[in-house]
């Protein structure tokens, strides 16, 4: 693929910025192997929407090009030590092929994989990981969903609706918020008004948290639908103390197709995107067949809408944190200012030469002086 | 601003009409030729599609949402919301061939068809083997000038089949025009959206009593 001089300037960036946001967050980078064998795709749920790419190993086993990470990372991570609390981040890029196309398609990802014991708390930094992916980023207006994979099912469970058709087909249309033909595929299933209509209810049931929250409480029958509320609940409580609550949202609506998830389930997008830019939540059952490991959460980005989109909202660029410092020569006095800026969160490029003009540029924005700069970030704020 | 793709032609028309029903007032369409129509308000603008084209505008988020029929959504199947269907625009999916065809004497078949996948998705689960010819328009030429056995097409009236001495052999679905909103837009202007649709259920349910 052939990137454009500001598509490869932000995909450098976003590689920086994100490996040190996890890094500073305790995660180590792990490369995800290439080649996976053919059985661990077939087997178990992958996430990617394209098909895997084969190939023919030298002992003519079937083996596949780098499909899906989280797969790939689980695959490996049996073979390695285990450890309390591992939290991994990936940069890597999968290969698929389009179903209705038949070309082969590339895509760059990122994402993180905690494997700490089960609670809020670790729930709550992945999806505060995910808000600060974009924020960091400079992309404004970021909103974050969360469901939870227990509360459909557990309603349906009760509904005893069964049969594992049935039971997609209406995981399905919540997904995609058909009412309509949800209500008609349950009046065919022979389903009482008032289940179809708390059932064609969870389509809509999206937006601010409280107000999801209380609707979504009223319609819980059992235990479990409680309990899965109660949990997001937690981590909502967590999540106001790492300071992000703002940007996040409900959606009961947003449901577990193929029962990938296990728990909390999370996505991400902004305003002006087209589409969500990451997505994640638990995946302990899968995690505890391939890797063995009891827990996980984690969330992947598609890298490369993200850098469209950062393309498209050319603001973006002025929210990010990147600066080059211009000077014609470099004393102690400079340095420490240039610390200082990097204290407060900004990366500075220094470029020291006999013919530059002091100055410091953002990525859309040229200053002339240290206080030139710092009189931008006050008005920024007021 | 809410912006509505709309496939052109007899549709837009009839949205343009259930619009009207809910205060939403756009200039008749036969009186411009304009793509891109703002409403009396300013508060809403449809965007004049190619049928096919229409679930694009909307999946790419230019238009926050739009109207377009099933048979658009289940051939490509875009990543939007598919939030109801109208009582406009009904029709349906179909196998139409000589009236003499017999399917099930067929060891392979071959089907002429602007819907590729649809015809796949069909002759799939069936024994059968198959090949779908990829055609843009006038299908119904196809089984004449026999480059195929069968087509899968649209058949509203049925009386295109009947001028060209063809028949339905078999109904696949039925089709409708659905009302679908673009993932992010449905979120961020909910309030503004889920009004509009509320009143386009109720304009939609008025006419088809």
């Amino acid at each position: 693929m052939v990137r454009t001089k500001n598509q490869t300037k932000a995909f450098a960036y976003i590689k920086e910025t994100l490996t040190s946001l996890y890094m500073h967050h305790g995660y180590y980078e792990y490369s995800v192997p290439i080649f996976a064998g053919y059985d661990l795709f077939t087997s178990n749920k992958g996430h990617s929407r394209m098909l895997p790419l084969k190939l023919i190993a030298p002992n003519t086993d079937v083996i596949l090009l780098r499909a899906d990470a989280t797969l790939n990372i689980l695959d490996d991570m049996k073979k390695g030590e285990r450890y309390k609390r591992e939290k991994y981040f990936y940069n890597t890029q999968i290969v698929g092929v389009q179903e209705h196309t038949n070309t082969i398609k590339t895509n760059n990802q990122m994402g993180i994989e905690n494997f700490s014991p089960l609670s809020c708390h670790v729930d709550a930094e992945v999806i505060m990981l995910m808000i600060k992916t974009l924020l960091c980023c400079g992309v404004s207006e970021v909103r974050a969903e969360l469901s939870h994979a227990d509360f459909l099912p557990a309603m349906m469970d009760e509904y005893k609706i069964t049969s594992p058709h049935e039971r997609e087909t209406i995981v399905s249309l919540v997904s995609s918020k058909n009412a309509v033909k949800l209500d008609e595929f349950l009046l065919s299933l022979g389903i009482e008004e008032t289940v179809r209509k708390d059932l064609c209810s969870v389509c809509m049931l999206f937006g601010d948290f409280d107000e999801c929250i209380q609707k979504a409480k009223a319609l819980c029958v059992n235990e479990k639908m409680a309990s899965s509320l109660e949990y997001i609940k937690e981590v909502y409580e967590v999540l106001k103390i790492f300071g992000v609550e703002k940007c996040v949202r409900l959606d009961m609506g947003l449901a577990n197709s193929m029962d990938y998830y296990t728990g909390i389930m999370f996505h991400a997008y902004a305003k002006g995107a087209i589409k969500e830019i990451a997505s994640g939540g638990r995946y302990d059952a899968l995690s505890k067949k391939v890797s063995k490991r009891a827990n996980a959460c984690g969330f992947g980005i598609d890298v490369d809408y993200l850098i469209d989109f950062m393309q498209q909202d050319k603001s973006v660029f002025k929210r990010t944190n990147k600066l080059v410092l211009k000077a014609p020569k470099l004393d102690k006095a400079l340095y420490s200012e240039i610390e200082k800026l990097r204290d407060m969160g900004y990366f500075v490029d220094l470029d020291i030469d006999e013919e530059h003009d002091f100055s410091i540029c953002s990525m859309n924005q040229r200053y002339k002086s240290f206080k030139e700069f710092s009189s931008s970030l006050k008005e920024e704020k007021e | 601003m809410i912006t509505i793709a709309l496939a052109k032609g007899r549709t837009a028309k009839k949205a343009v009409e259930l619009f009207r029903m809910c205060g939403v007032n756009f200039p008749s369409l036969d009186k411009t030729r304009k793509l891109i129509i703002p409403d009396e308000s300013g508060h809403y603008e449809i965007v004049l599609t190619k049928p096919s084209d229409t679930a694009i505008y909307v999946e790419r988020g230019v238009c926050d949402c739009g109207i377009v029929g099933s048979d658009i959504i289940s051939e490509y199947s875009p990543d939007v919301y598919t939030l109801f269907a109208l009582n406009i625009g009904k029709c349906s999916m179909c196998i139409a061939g000589k009236k003499d065809t017999d399917l099930s004497s067929m060891i392979h078949v071959r089907i002429a068809s602007k819907f590729e996948n649809c015809a796949k998705r069909y002759f799939d689960k069936k024994d059968t083997s198959y090949e779908v010819i990829k055609l843009n328009g006038s299908v119904e030429l196809a089984p004449l000038m026999d480059m195929s056995d069968v087509i899968v097409d649209i058949v509203e009236s049925g009386e295109t089949l009947k001028e060209n001495d063809l028949c339905v052999l078999e109904k696949l679905f039925d089709i409708s025009a659905c009302f679908i909103a673009n993932k992010v837009a449905l979120k961020i202007k909910k309030d503004e959206l889920i009004g509009f649709m509320e009143k386009l259920k109720k304009a939609d349910e008025e006419v088809s009593k």
